[in-house]
């Protein structure tokens, strides 16, 4: 009753060509099978590439990419960090303006506005600014920036601290916010 | 050179007896296509794993993210309607798939010694999967799923002795919530699959051990499973596949009802069709007899399934099982087709199926004139959206005196109505009709039960009846156009300027035919030379923005108000009595100024703000 497994195709020899053809179809058959799901399925592994999405993907409005930050009376001489609130988009989620991200502004004149990152641009930490020292320093690898973000000629960053587009319309500083990527000695922005 | 790196291979793996035994197993009779069933579900539960993994990747188990994951991936993921398709009609496929091959190894004997072990172990298969169809059906935490599940749930607390306790550890808590999404997710991604696998193997490897039980006499000569049966089987799984992606194709993906809300009713709450033949029976087992029908009938029957393979040593006892199998089927269907009959003949049924198809359309529709789904949940969507609610709050706040006749969304008077029908509201066929039928039963005629003749014998009553006879046509339309202009109403065309300066001048002045409605009624233009200032009499309601949200609101808020009915008043107040929000709901329902994508029709797209 058990134990059939015969190693040997029943009546001897089988035809090969009919063999040779059903192994052909079933491998074709049961080869096209697996297709449709594992398709269907690539196509969220790979959702995240498509353009459409990384538009849609994260931070919401600003006009032309520029957030309104403080008024121009907050800045002063000496950097300091701000917020920044924007609305953003998680997947399906649409966040109310919230924190998104911070900038250090400082005042060069009376008028003008300088701009520079929160974020290392050696490894993406969150840089200090000693009062001090009159500088920035980052806490991770010590690499240190001047007042106006270059470099220390020892530091483990590759280039300077990341300076933003900045604008002062009727009295509001307005920031262009974008993240670069952390490590290259180029400045290139992310997404 | 490929062989000897197979050689290879063969050396370190042994693979060339491991594909030996897998391949080279003889069937006695032939192949025959009565076989392929545990190949198809072999298949179809592949199928599940591919898909589900996929899915997996952009689910999201909790409250706020379950239904609006789903929703993402069916909406934006790129051929995540196809995906979330599959996995859904494929589950339909399985249980069919299920019953074909129970009925195949009974009918065929299979089940009988030295098969016992591996019958109870499909037996512990089929549970699994029944397991996993109903876990699946609450993930995406639409109206279908809760209401549906909540029923299995009660079911279980109804479980004598462990009942409360069973329920509780099923829910995650007292109530549906986070962890009873949680909770389901584990089982249906991870523990029952897991079970699956791991009974599957033995299910398999038990069947290997005994090979194919062949009908007596065999059929035809012997075969090999390569390539005479992985051929059926091949096919018979292709043929699964096209007609899970016919049904795919057909119905666009599978669907996705309104997010679960515990405090909207869902009259339409249904179990899959697989378990509509136990919906059905629990009907003939009311009040406490239920668990008849819900542990005692299926527990008997589950019994019996066990000991098939025992009565089946008798000749007639296999007889016997295989005519109880096939009534099981039988009964099962029929009472699938009572429930679906009582159900297409239920009008109340219809109703409300039609009622969360529409919820399901608009939840979609405001979260693509938003954009994306807040973060409280896209269920907060439905429940501030004036479409949904206007008439509920309607019937539940205004409804008792107020009636809404309209061809679209009528809502009936609760009890006898006792003021005017505002179906047609702030539209031009209201004003016609105030202005020529003041004191008919559709108008302020409702009134006299409470207010006795107040309204219908007062001053507007009696410049109707003197107007009626005098005014000529094109006055009466001058008027309305001018009203209109007032309105704004949304579903109406924008009043003609020529008719509504000459409304304005009616309004104003009045002709020879009736008295000016400024004698009584305040309607404020600025700079205007006739209407700048207050109406000299003002005794009837200021008419300025007449019919519009604003002067809605303001008017529902406090009708007694100077501004309005003064003393002559007989609306309750509902500035305090109501929130402001549920205000704000009924007045924009009532102008119909909802929330909608632009149409040709109405060329204008009104979109709610985003932040």
């Amino acid at each position: 009753m058990s134990k059939p497994n015969a190693s040997v195709p029943p009546g001897g020899e089988t035809p090969p060509r009919r063999g040779f053809v059903k192994g052909f179809l079933s491998i074709l058959f049961g080869g096209l099978l697996p297709v449709p799901p594992i398709v269907a399925g690539l196509g969220s592994l790979f959702n995240p590439l498509r353009p459409s999405v990384q538009k849609k993907q994260g931070i919401v409005g600003g006009d032309d990419g520029m957030f309104a930050i403080t008024n121009l009376d907050s800045v002063t001489a000496e950097p300091r960090q701000f917020t920044v609130v924007a609305a953003r988009n998680d997947a399906w989620t649409g966040y109310p303006p919230g924190p998104i991200g911070a900038v250090y502004l400082q005042k060069t004149s009376d008028t003008e506005v300088r701009c520079l990152q929160v974020e290392c641009p050696h490894l993406g930490c969150a840089v200090d600014y000693d009062t001090s020292k009159k500088g920035f320093h980052c806490p991770c690898h010590d690499s240190d920036f001047s007042v106006d973000g270059k470099r220390s000629e020892k530091s483990p960053s590759a280039r300077d601290l990341d300076s933003l587009v900045c604008e002062v319309r009727d009295g509001q500083v307005f920031v262009k916010f974008q993240k670069f990527v952390a490590g290259p000695a180029e400045k290139i922005p992310t997404a | 050179m490929i062989t000897s790196l197979i050689n290879w291979l063969d050396n370190r793996t042994g693979i060339r007896d491991l594909m030996h035994e897998a391949l080279y197993e003889r069937v006695p009779g032939g192949a025959r296509w009565r076989y392929v069933w545990g190949s198809t579900l072999v298949f179809t539960f592949a199928i599940q794993v591919i898909t589900g993994f996929a899915l997996w990747m952009s689910y999201s188990p909790s409250t706020q993210t379950a239904w609006e994951s789903v929703y993402y991936i069916q909406n934006e993921m790129l051929w995540g309607w196809v995906l979330r398709g599959i996995h859904h009609f494929t589950a339909q496929a399985m249980i069919v798939l299920l019953a074909l091959h129970l009925m195949q190894v009974v009918i065929d004997g299979a089940y009988k010694a030295p098969r016992e072990v591996n019958f109870w172990l499909g037996l512990v298969l089929f549970k699994i999967t029944l397991g996993l169809s109903l876990t699946g059906y609450l993930l995406p935490w639409d109206q279908k799923g809760y209401w549906a599940t909540k029923v299995a749930t009660s079911i279980a607390g109804s479980t004598p002795v462990v009942g409360s306790q069973l329920q509780l550890i099923a829910v995650g808590g007292p109530d549906y919530g986070n962890h009873t999404l949680t909770r389901f997710f584990a089982l249906h991604a991870g523990i029952l699959p897991a079970l699956l696998v791991g009974f599957l193997v033995l299910h398999i490897a038990v069947f290997r051990r005994h090979g194919i039980h062949p009908a007596n006499p065999l059929h035809k000569p012997d075969e090999m499973f390569w390539p005479d049966q992985v051929l059926k089987d091949a096919i018979a799984c292709f043929a699964v596949l096209a007609t899970i992606l016919f049904l795919v194709w057909r119905s666009h993906g599978a669907e996705l009802g309104a997010p679960s809300d515990p405090t909207e009713p869902y009259s339409a709450a249904r179990p899959e069709w697989y378990f509509l033949f136990l919906f059905q029976l629990l009907k003939y087992f009311p009040g406490e007899s239920k668990v008849i029908a819900t542990h005692y009938i299926p527990g008997a029957i589950g019994l019996f399934m066990v000991l098939m393979p025992f009565v089946g040593n008798w000749k007639l006892g296999h007889r016997f099982n295989v005519v109880f199998t096939l009534a099981l089927v039988a009964g099962a269907g029929y009472l699938t087709w009572q429930a679906i009959d009582a159900d297409n003949k239920n009008e109340h049924f219809a109703h409300a199926v039609h009622d969360a198809e529409v919820k399901g359309e608009r939840v979609q529709e405001l979260i693509e004139l938003r954009g994306s789904i807040p973060p409280e949940g896209a269920v907060t969507l439905l429940r501030g959206d004036s479409l949904t609610q206007g008439p509920v709050l309607f019937a539940r706040h205004c409804g008792v005196c107020h009636a809404y006749s309209s061809k679209e969304f009528p809502v009936a008077c609760t009890s006898e109505p006792s003021a005017p029908d505002l179906g047609e509201f702030g539209t031009r066929a209201w004003t016609r009709g105030i202005l020529t039928e003041f004191a008919s039963a559709k108008y302020f005629g409702s009134t006299t039960k409470a207010h006795g003749d107040k309204f219908t014998d007062g001053e507007m009553a009696g410049w109707v009846k003197d107007a009626k006879s005098k005014i000529k046509p094109e006055e009466l339309e001058a008027l309305i156009e001018f009203m209109a202009s007032q309105s704004q109403h949304a579903s109406e065309q924008p009043p003609s300027f020529e008719k509504e300066s000459q409304g304005k001048k009616l309004f104003a002045t009045g002709s020879d035919n009736f008295g000016a409605c400024f004698d009584c009624h305040t309607l404020k233009i600025k700079n205007d030379p006739d209407l700048a200032e207050e109406s000299a009499g003002n005794t009837g309601p200021d008419l300025t923005g007449y019919g519009s949200k604003a002067w809605l609101k303001e008017f529902i808020s406090n009708p007694g108000h100077k501004r309005f009915y003064k003393e002559k008043n007989g609306m309750p107040a509902f500035a305090g009595r109501l929130p402001e929000r549920e205000i704000d709901m009924i007045v924009e329902w009532m102008t119909r100024s909802w929330p909608r994508a632009a149409t040709p029709e109405n060329g204008q797209a009104e979109k709610q703000g985003g932040h």
